[in-house]
């Protein structure tokens, strides 16, 4: 364990004690609370001693996804297979890895608390000039705390996967804290897609720093876990750098989501687009905080936060708080949107007309609205198991168990939202 | 197929929209109604096939002698009856080969093989002058007005209803696309015996028609009926016939 280590786990430590839990004014009276494990029970987790159940759960999801994922990562089995990827101890980083950390300790307090309670970090390197693929299967048997930095060197490409699941029968906090670096001229894809089990929480950190040229396109689908709380900043900190994020939640029963994102434009003809899809059922629970900054010397700048939200009866509730804040209004393209509604009755009535019987027509509408959120997905194995994820839940009424991933959704179409 | 309206008074949150119409519409007849905006022909076709806002406060709609008033939506389609929506609704996501698809094995009970349900939707569509890349897109979204009414029939003809209620088939369509409409409209009819009821302000597509009956609608109530004749005398004297 370094000296740097130390300082920096005191200075977090110290952070968590004196942050308040919501910094932003607005959204300092609507928040969802995780329940963050004591020191204690994250060192219990982390000798759980389910290595083997979790290995087996990892190889059976494979089966199921029909995908050979490059990393699996969980507190007791680790499995890497990738050139790029590199498995470090949190306390074996040294003063620049932690002085080069994107997320700051005074970011916030969930930050602060997962910077010092972090094991493991993965480091994704790209060299300049590559272009990779890369697959992380997350498997969630016990409160899992952890970071992961991607580094996208000059002018590269990296393609990203993420899968969350739940180690049956077990519940517990995951919390992945992840950096983004892409560097000029490159170019990253992101999904991550949650199925944890009703009785996991899931805890989402992430903030990017997006140079010159370059763009990441997101996609978080938040489909499992009984609490979910997202907390992202993506800053376009390069001249004609651009962020395209999509958001898609889906929750039923009890589930309760809390999805904080901002979006900043930084410098001139700088592009954020933000667009968010919530659909609930059950007594399911949705804050959208989606804020869009456009700072000052942004010329050509383009920002768009767009928030939809369905209630698919009287019990689940969607609350949207878009936020906006321009410094430069000059030359400078802003919108932000936000729209609740029940279930479109005459789409109900349009579709049973011809001949659709209405659990069905309902089955059909959830689907298609997911789905308009789903065509961000560049990656054509991430959106298959994305879709039919989500599929396969809106058939059985499930989530947190992955079945057989079938080629094409019969109500999916390739080419929504274009 | 026979469908029978009778004495029908619909009303939408309490106010009366429809007060007694009756109609009697048998297999392979082509009738047209006409009339003012607001004079209750959208809700009459609308409480024919079921919609739930509706409400039938006295009157029977028949199928073949069987009060169909009650029944769900989805049985009356699966019945025989189709409407053409005089607004389309958009469903971004759905795709409409998927939705068309769905909603033939719904009907029928026996999906067609996909290459032969798309044989058939191909050439539908080709009757219809629609592009093709509209059918691998989500459901009448981003449509123009006249390529949703297209869509509309070529839903129609997949289905292959007993009897089918067009709403306004003509508005927002061209006048070549209304010549294909009718066109695709009649030849259905007669290949299928298909019952029809035509709803429009305007003659313009019933010069590709061959209706015969022809039933002028106000206030909620047929006012006039007659042969085609009566189509000349409303162009002339308007709805005051």
């Amino acid at each position: 364990m370094s000296e740097a280590y130390d300082e920096f786990r005191r200075d977090a430590l110290q952070q968590y004690d004196t942050l308040p839990y919501e910094l932003n004014d607005l959204y300092k009276k609507y928040f969802v609370e995780v329940h963050l494990p004591s020191e204690t029970d994250l060192d219990a987790a982390r000798s759980s001693g389910r290595r083997k159940e979790v290995e087996a759960y990892a190889n059976y999801i494979e089966e199921r996804t029909n995908k050979k994922f490059d990393v699996v990562i969980s507190n007791s089995f680790v499995r890497n297979s990738s050139g790029i990827v590199s498995i470090k101890r949190m306390d074996s980083l040294s003063e620049s890895e932690l002085r080069g950390k994107i997320f700051k300790n005074t970011d916030n307090k969930l930050v602060a608390y997962v910077n010092a309670n972090s094991r493991d970090v993965v480091f994704v390197k790209i060299e300049k000039k590559t272009s990779k693929k890369l697959s992380i299967m997350v498997i969630n048997e016990d409160n899992l705390v952890f970071q992961v930095f991607f580094d996208i060197g000059e002018g590269a490409f990296l393609d990203v996967f993420e899968l969350y699941a739940s180690l049956p029968g077990t519940g517990a906090l995951v919390s992945p804290l992840q950096e983004f670096s892409v560097h000029k001229d490159s170019k990253m894809e992101f999904t991550m897609l949650n199925d944890g089990n009703a009785q996991s929480q899931l805890l989402n950190l992430s903030k990017g720093i997006i140079e010159e040229n370059s763009e990441i396109n997101l996609n978080f689908i938040y489909n499992g876990s009984g609490i979910t709380k997202s907390v992202g900043f993506f800053d376009t900190q390069g001249k004609s750098s651009r962020i395209n994020a999509a958001e898609t939640i889906y929750g039923t029963r009890e589930q309760k989501f809390d999805i904080n994102t901002y979006v900043i434009n930084s410098k001139e003809r700088s592009y954020t687009r933000l667009e968010t899809g919530a659909i609930l059922d059950g007594g399911s629970y949705c804050l959208l905080k989606g804020y869009a900054k456009v700072e000052r010397l942004t010329r050509g700048a383009f920002s768009r936060v767009n928030q939809r939200g369905i209630v698919l009866n009287d019990k689940a509730h969607v609350d949207a708080l878009p936020d906006m804040s321009i410094d430069y209004s000059n030359e400078v393209s802003a919108t932000h949107s936000a729209a609740t509604s029940p279930i479109d009755k005459e789409a109900l009535f349009y579709m049973e007309s011809r001949g659709i019987p209405e659990t069905q027509a309902r089955k059909m509408f959830v689907a298609s609205f997911i789905t308009r959120y789903l065509s961000n997905i560049q990656n054509p194995s991430a959106k298959e198991i994305a879709s039919s994820v989500i599929l396969s839940r809106i058939e059985n009424d499930d989530f947190g168990v992955i079945n057989t991933v079938t080629p094409k959704g019969i109500w999916m179409t390739s080419t929504a939202n274009k | 197929m026979k469908l029978e309206i009778k004495n029908l008074h619909v009303s939408i949150d309490d106010k009366e929209v429809v007060n007694g119409v009756d109609l009697v519409i048998n297999e392979g007849e082509l009738h047209v109604i006409m009339g003012p905006n607001g004079s209750g022909k959208t809700t009459l076709a609308k409480a024919i096939m079921g919609h739930p806002q509706l409400k039938i406060t006295s009157g029977d709609i028949l199928l073949d002698n069987k009060s169909i008033v009650g029944m769900k939506v989805n049985e009356r389609a699966k019945l025989g009856l189709f409407l053409q929506f005089q607004n389309p609704i958009e469903i971004e996501g759905l795709g409409l080969l998927n939705f068309l698809n769905t909603a033939r094995g719904a009907i029928t009970n026996k999906p067609l093989q996909f290459k032969e349900f798309m044989s058939e939707v191909k050439s539908t569509s080709a009757a219809l002058e629609l592009k093709d890349e509209l059918i691998g897109r989500s459901l009448n979204h981003g449509f123009s007005g006249g390529e949703k009414k297209k869509v509309e029939i070529l839903q129609m003809r997949v289905l292959k209803p007993k009897i089918a209620i067009l709403d306004e088939p003509d508005s927002g369509l061209d006048v070549d696309a209304i010549r294909i409409v009718a066109k695709n409209v009649e030849s259905m009819r007669q290949d299928m015996n298909m019952g029809l009821i035509v709803i429009t302000h305007y003659s313009r597509i019933l010069n590709y028609m061959q209706p015969e009956f022809i039933h002028v609608m106000k206030d909620g109530k047929i006012v006039k009926e007659g042969g085609k004749e009566l189509i000349r005398e409303v162009e002339e004297s308007g709805y005051n016939v």
